[in-house]
């Protein structure tokens, strides 16, 4: 008996698997040597010199940065694919409960303090292990507005789901879009108050994203937080599976859905708000390789998991090589050309479904 | 309420499920008042009332899905509410009326997530699982359905996907919220009758919560019919709860009850006279 419901597109496993990691391979290979003053061939060339300067560019100046668009990629894909799964949505994205906005404040205020900061503090770079004011509390203030969009989206009711901490999708929701406007809002006052002139343009840039500023204390936390999160889902697996045919039958399957839900918020919002952090507002990863990923993999969390991590690494990577290479010398924010790309393949998607 | 919840043709294994005064509701007034019913293994027990009588609480009561605010269900020694989710989906099964989720799934995914409460986190069936799923599939007459979506089967097949995914569990006790409804008058009494051999073949506990109160008189061994209050109207075999009297004070409606001239069972009609 075949045990996994089949997906649309019905190729065997092992080829889907091959296909998917085949993409990335080639995605991260097409970006390291896209645009490269110097062939990849002269790593191995007798030529030491030459093979200095290749060394440099493929080995130490570029990898940071494909890392960062590969860790922040997965990030946003399973964060994405998690709260898909909460939400019983093919719609909900990593952005839905706050993540975004709260990143933003906590980014516009970092921005806004910096050169303050760094003049008194000479340079908190250097003070704080590699991280800038902004990242840190962009950081914060993307987990710090997802608890507190689960905190007031609390709706208590006589159902087991609820009193076992879970929670109403509608109110959640609701919450989610209020706050968000709020902190937005919130973010605007400091732009408008902030003594810098540059201000609003760096922090215009800083919400389209970008991974230019990518460092290697930057992946390094990345790739705790993805770790830390795509663990917590595979050991949800189980009740991820259950949890496809609704709160209650789910909880009629054994499953504890009230701690499933819980795991799985903390799961998403751990993810992506590294994500904002590293790497400002992406949009359209978080959205599309987990519903792309769901048409070849089917919906079997086993699979889809890991496989919309891979996604969104091989579709920002990609992005991200664009980014830096359809308008030189200049370099345009990636989240525009996740969403330029995104949209069309998403609109597409969904009309075919 | 009439005497006679004691009366069940296996008095050796009797109380295996026992729901004692059992209250229950969202809130305000209770849906389901101090209801009170004991099913043995291999028995069918159908609860009958008018719509909003609280029916539909006291499966969820007895799956767990909601707690009760009064009284308690016991399951052999255990009270319900107090199992762990897991411990309670491997005995207690419900088929619920409506179905939210789960259109793009494969048949045999579907069966497979009634082993849910035996799988490790990580979720890979055993060889074990799959053969549990399989024989499901083949008890409620659904293996020739393999291989399809569940958003492709009719309102039978999916009928029979869900009850063998209730049969996957190997629960001790099954329960079904209108099993029959949106069902062609056949596939109601195939569904029925499938349900009645399961539950003498598999010794479960079966309590079926129907509308349709002849289809209900036909198959059960006890039945309870409840106010549209949520209290118990009566309570006992098939004949003690399908009189004319009872059910015209429910229902609020003139009946005609006599026996079914082959099975013998009392079946309802109404007395209304179209003028």
């Amino acid at each position: 008996m075949e045990p996994h419901p089949k997906p649309r597109l019905v190729l065997p496993g092992i080829v889907r698997w091959a296909l998917l990691t085949t993409a990335l391979f080639l995605v991260v290979l097409g970006a390291a040597t896209l645009g490269a003053p110097v062939p990849l061939a002269d790593l191995w060339a007798h030529n030491t010199a030459r093979a200095e300067v290749a060394r440099q560019i493929f080995l130490e100046l570029r990898p940071p940065r494909l890392l960062a668009g590969a860790l922040v990629g997965a990030a946003l894909a399973a964060s994405g694919a998690a709260m898909q799964a909460v939400f019983r949505n093919p719609l909900a994205e990593p952005y839905l409960l706050g993540v975004s906005a709260g990143g933003a404040l906590g980014a516009t205020i970092g921005l806004a303090l910096q050169e303050k900061a760094a003049g008194l503090a000479g340079g908190v770079r250097g003070a704080a292990g590699g991280f800038d004011l902004a990242t840190m509390l962009a950081f914060g203030g993307a987990l710090g507005a997802s608890a507190l969009v689960y905190v007031l989206g609390q709706r208590r009711t006589g159902s087991t789901i609820n009193r076992s901490g879970g929670f109403e999708r509608g109110a959640l929701l609701l919450t989610g879009v209020a706050l968000s406007a709020f902190l937005s809002s919130l973010m605007a006052l400091v732009v408008a108050l902030g003594s810098r002139d540059d201000l609003a343009r760096q922090v215009m840039f800083w919400t389209l994203g970008g991974l230019a500023p990518a460092t290697p204390a930057h992946n390094t936390v990345l790739a705790a937080a993805l770790a830390t999160g795509l663990l917590m889902l595979m050991a949800s697996a189980r009740d991820l599976n259950a949890l496809r045919v609704g709160d209650e039958e789910a909880l009629g399957l054994g499953v504890a859905v009230g701690a499933l839900h819980r795991r799985l918020l903390l799961a998403a919002a751990l993810m992506s708000a590294a994500a904002v952090a590293a790497a400002g507002l992406i949009g359209f990863v978080g959205l599309l390789a987990p519903h792309l990923m769901r048409t070849l993999f089917g919906s079997d969390a086993r699979a889809l998991v890991p496989a919309s991590a891979l996604g969104g690494a091989t579709q920002l990577v990609g992005c991200d090589a664009m980014a830096r290479s359809v308008a030189q010398p200049r370099e345009i924010p990636v989240g525009i050309v996740t969403a330029l790309l995104g949209v069309p393949l998403f609109l597409f998607l969904s009309r075919k479904s | 309420m009439e005497v006679g919840s004691s009366l069940t043709p296996h008095p050796s294994s009797l109380g295996m499920l026992s729901l004692e005064s059992l209250t229950a509701g969202y809130g305000g007034a209770p849906a389901l008042c101090e209801f009170s019913l004991q099913v043995a293994s291999g028995q069918i027990a159908a609860v009958i009332g008018p719509n909003g009588c609280g029916k539909s609480t006291l499966l969820r009561c007895v799956a767990g899905l909601v707690a009760p605010s009064g009284g308690r269900v016991r399951l052999d020694e255990d009270d319900v509410a107090l199992l762990p989710p897991r411990e309670r989906a491997r005995r207690v099964a419900l088929l619920p009326q409506h179905f939210v989720g789960g259109d793009e799934l494969s048949v045999e995914a579907m069966a497979l997530l009634g082993r849910t409460p035996y799988l490790a986190p990580y979720g890979a069936p055993s060889p074990h699982d799959c053969a549990v799923a399989a024989r499901a599939l083949q008890a409620t007459d659904a293996a020739g359905l393999s291989g399809r979506r569940v958003a492709q089967l009719s309102g039978g097949e999916r009928q029979r996907v869900m009850l063998a995914r209730a049969l996957a569990q190997q629960p001790r006790v099954l329960l079904l919220d209108e099993p029959t409804s949106n069902l062609d008058i056949r596939y109601q009494y195939e569904i029925l009758d499938a349900i009645r051999r399961l539950a003498r073949s598999e010794n479960l506990a079966v309590v079926l919560v129907l509308h349709q109160i002849n289809l209900a008189a036909a198959v059960a061994d006890v039945m309870a019919l409840l106010n549209s209050s949520g209290t118990t109207r009566a309570c006992g075999t098939p004949e003690q709860v399908m009189t004319q009297e009872n059910l015209e004070a429910v229902y609020q409606t003139p009946l005609i009850v006599a026996a079914h001239p082959q099975s013998g069972r009392p079946q309802a009609r109404s007395a209304w006279v179209f003028q």
